[in-house]
């Protein structure tokens, strides 16, 4: 079997392992398997096939986090502080690192799998448990090295040795917190709940700390008064709690040579919480994880969520779709999104995102920590509502995702059942998302956008909803028609969605110049609606010509 | 070592929850080496939690579990070693060839690498899938996929085996090596704990049979013992007797007449 460079390199500080009380060959046994098989995700029905795929998108994914990466350190040259653009570096770096954590390695923390092959045997859970962890930390680290690559550097160039030697150890650090952080959490819970509401609440708390790091990430910036370019900073005292500054404070000490007392804090509970984080791990969680990780594998009791006939999601589905095939589609799609829990770990922070994304640009008006009555004035009464259209963007990507699930091995259903049209499927797939996402979506952001602007947008809210619904279209009918959940979640990889997204942006802005422009002309708005609902109904008459010849039938 | 006479097993008093939910409701159990030990139950009844619980899968029970005299809440893995294992669900790394996995396993027993690889491929021959050796596993049908999760459990020739369902895919042959290879492993001293829903298996291979019904044993003995407190011909007759089914002839009328309404 191969041996990975990282097991090497692993043997080198073995005796360290050993000293934990973990049975360090047994752990490389364990690890070297897990490598072995990670380098094999394929897909079954490709056997004989190539199977460098799923290890290549892992490679391009590195690669596009070392682009980013680039133009993070390229901030290392601009004039602003250093304690400032260290903030920024470090925030980013916590943020990829905390959601690639919770929604690609929290199935490797959670995998219970592992239990029933390894725990009849004589493996014990320490020893399993530091299999886990530093299997996560092989990647993460991988991924974080490729982010911070720039930075470190263009970071050497400009500030020299002691940078990148401060920079390596804050990494190390900052990776084993995130790491040890996380677990702890899943800890704390897995304690508290059982059954299969513990795998609910699992799922809401991956969706909240995702849309917490995505929110919070925005507010980085915010900790500096940056008018005039003149930047005065003031310390707060709720600057302690974000993470990014404990990191960051090192830099001003041992660059700058700036010792004041709330830099030498802040560098102190840099070191104090990791330590703390590691004891608590060392002392309570390795030890009992894996038992408590059984829990997972109980039943629990059957769902409440009885199907229900008089619903309104069975009012809606009666209003929009006509075909009866085209009904049960749109039935199994809502069903099957609210209870595919992966999938929607991966679309609500998406979905949070969006409605969120036109209100951080509104907050950017509001300077120097205070709200006048001025700026909001000049908020409303301008053409500030087109913002709407940052959320539009966002949302008919997402679409694609629905191909993926957990439960992809069900697919088999759609070649075993008598369907003739292959369109109808797609049709109530198209419908029930919808239903279930894309409106309440849209009519939550448009709620916030009539409170702040009143009633004289609302045909300008309609509007945006019908350019919604051609940028939908437009991206359905260029990209593959897939089945819906058909396919597992390693084959949607990052990178692939990136050219969608893209061109969703463009389209949008082009939508959004256009409704900008001809609110200038008399009734406009209402030719604009008119155009835009003619094209959306050609749209949908012309896209929906699909014979199963035209289904993208691999899974790769 | 006089493996007839230790008590391979014993189980004082088990009960476990599930939340609310009580699964095992006080189970007592003495299991000496050399039985074939068929143990049944419907389902839901606490088959797998009790294995489970004795291959230290599962904690949080209550009562006394002592596999070769060694409480096993102690924490020690010891015990594991002289374990084997077939699990009801093929749960296994299918995406590693036969070989990786089995010398995997092999060497988590603390075997090493060249003996686990040509007993492995020596036994996969045996079973008549010796030319898929190398092969992933994920390519594997059941019955060959069921295979390997018997020759794991076997590698390391333990003293108990767990048996949940071993037989499922396995084509007829195949049952016939295998039944041959657990009364030749019995006759050897190794105790055998067999799970299974198909009683006419149960019912042939069992030297005791113990029936668990809603989480507590009620029945336990030889087959003829059984037979004698029933007074009923086949396992599957004393079976529904004792969980008390009796309907079935019934409930498969409606069945029937439910498919036929329009």
């Amino acid at each position: 079997m191969k041996n990975f460079f990282i097991l090497r390199l692993l043997d080198k500080v073995s005796p360290i392992i050993n000293s934990f009380g973990i049975d360090y060959p047994m752990m490389r046994k364990i690890l070297q398997i897990k490598l072995v098989m990670d380098e094999r995700r394929v897909p079954t029905i490709m056997m004989n096939g190539n199977n460098s795929k799923a290890k290549n998108s892992f490679r391009s994914s590195l690669f596009l986090y070392a682009f980013i990466g680039l133009f993070i350190g390229v901030f290392l040259f601009t004039g602003f502080p250093l304690f400032l653009k260290m903030n920024i570096i470090i925030g980013m770096l916590i943020f990829m690192i905390m959601t690639t954590m919770i929604s690609d390695f929290s199935s490797v923390l959670l995998d219970v799998n592992d239990k029933n092959v390894l725990l009849p045997r004589p493996v014990d859970a320490k020893t399993l448990n530091a299999a886990k962890l530093i299997h996560i930390v092989i990647y993460l680290f991988s991924i974080t090295m490729a982010i911070s690559g720039g930075s470190l550097i263009l970071g050497l160039i400009r500030y020299g040795f002691w940078f990148l030697l401060v920079f390596l150890l804050e990494i190390a650090l900052i990776c084993g917190l995130v790491i040890l952080f996380t677990s702890l959490l899943y800890y704390a819970i897995l304690t508290v709940f059982s059954g299969e509401k513990l795998k609910d609440i699992i799922n809401y708390f991956q969706i909240a700390l995702t849309v917490f790091m995505t929110v919070a990430y925005q507010f980085i910036g915010r900790i500096f008064n940056v008018s005039n370019l003149n930047m005065k900073f003031t310390p707060h005292w709720w600057d302690f709690l974000l993470p990014s500054t404990w990191f960051s404070a090192p830099f001003s000490l041992l660059m700058e040579h700036t010792f004041s007392l709330y830099y030498i804090l802040l560098s102190l509970v840099g070191i104090i919480v990791p330590i703390i984080t590691f004891t608590l791990y060392v002392k309570v969680v390795a030890p009992r994880f894996e038992r408590n990780l059984q829990k997972l594998n109980s039943s629990g009791s059957s769902s409440k969520n009885q199907i229900k006939k008089t619903s309104l999601r069975q009012a809606a589905c009666n209003l929009i779709c006509f075909h009866p095939l085209e009904k049960v589609f749109f039935r199994f799609t809502v069903r099957m999104l609210s209870n595919e829990r992966k999938l929607k770990l991966k679309l609500y922070p998406q979905l949070a995102l969006a409605a969120i994304i036109p209100l951080i640009f509104f907050l950017s008006f509001f300077e120097n920590d205070k709200l006048s009555s001025e700026t909001f004035t000049q908020i409303t009464q301008g053409k500030y509502y087109l913002y709407m259209y940052f959320s539009i963007a966002f949302l008919p990507p997402l679409f694609s995702m629905i191909s993926t699930s957990e439960n992809y091995k069900g697919a088999w259903i759609y070649k075993a059942l008598p369907v003739e049209n292959p369109a109808m499927v797609l049709k109530g797939a198209f419908k029930g998302f919808l239903y279930k996402f894309i409106i309440p979506i849209y009519l939550f952001i448009s709620l916030v956008f009539l409170a702040i602007f009143g009633f004289k947008i609302v045909a300008d809210l309609a509007l945006i909803f019908i350019n919604m619904l051609i940028l939908m279209l437009i991206i359905f009918r260029f990209s593959n028609k897939e089945l819906p959940f058909y396919k597992d979640f390693q084959y949607t990889k990052n990178g692939n969605n990136v050219g969608i997204v893209l061109a969703s942006m463009g389209l949008c802005g082009l939508l959004a110049a256009i409704h900008y422009g001809i609110a200038f002309v008399s009734f406009g708005i209402a030719i604009n609606i008119g155009a835009s609902l003619v094209i959306t109904s050609i749209l949908w008459h012309s896209s929906f010509h699909i014979s199963w010849e035209d289904i993208a039938e691999d899974a790769q | 070592m006089n493996l007839q006479s230790e008590s391979v097993v014993s189980i004082k008093d088990l009960r476990m929850n599930y939340g609310e939910n009580q699964v095992l409701k006080g189970i007592n159990l003495e299991i000496q080496g050399g039985q074939i030990i068929g143990y049944i139950g419907p389902n839901g009844a606490g088959k797998s939690t009790t294995v489970k619980i004795l291959l230290g899968i599962l904690e949080g029970f209550r009562g006394e579990v002592k596999v070769f005299g060694e409480d096993i809440s102690s924490g020690s893995i010891e015990y594991k070693r002289r374990i084997g294992y077939v699990p009801e669900t093929a749960e296994m790394y299918d995406s590693l060839t036969a070989q990786e996995y089995l010398t995997f396993i092999g060497e988590i027993y603390g075997l090493n690498f060249e003996t686990v690889d040509r007993k492995a491929s020596r036994l996969m021959a045996l079973f008549g899938i010796g030319e898929v050796y190398t092969a992933r596993i994920s390519s594997f049908s059941k019955g060959m996929k069921q295979k390997v999760l018997i020759i794991a459990s076997l590698l390391h020739n333990p003293d108990i085996l767990f048996f949940d369902e071993p037989l499922s895919g396995l084509d007829a042959n195949s049952v016939m090596i295998f039944k041959e290879i657990i009364t030749e492993l019995a006759a050897q001293g190794k105790t055998i704990f067999y799970s299974s829903h198909i009683m006419e298996v149960v019912e042939k291979i069992s030297d005791r049979i113990i029936l668990i019904n809603g989480g507590q044993i009620v029945a336990d003995g030889t087959f003829s013992e059984l037979q004698e407190k029933c007074s009923e011909g086949s396992l599957e007759d004393i079976f529904n007797q004792l969980t008390g089914f009796k309907q079935y002839k019934e409930i498969a009328g409606e069945f029937i007449s439910v498919l036929q309404e329009g």
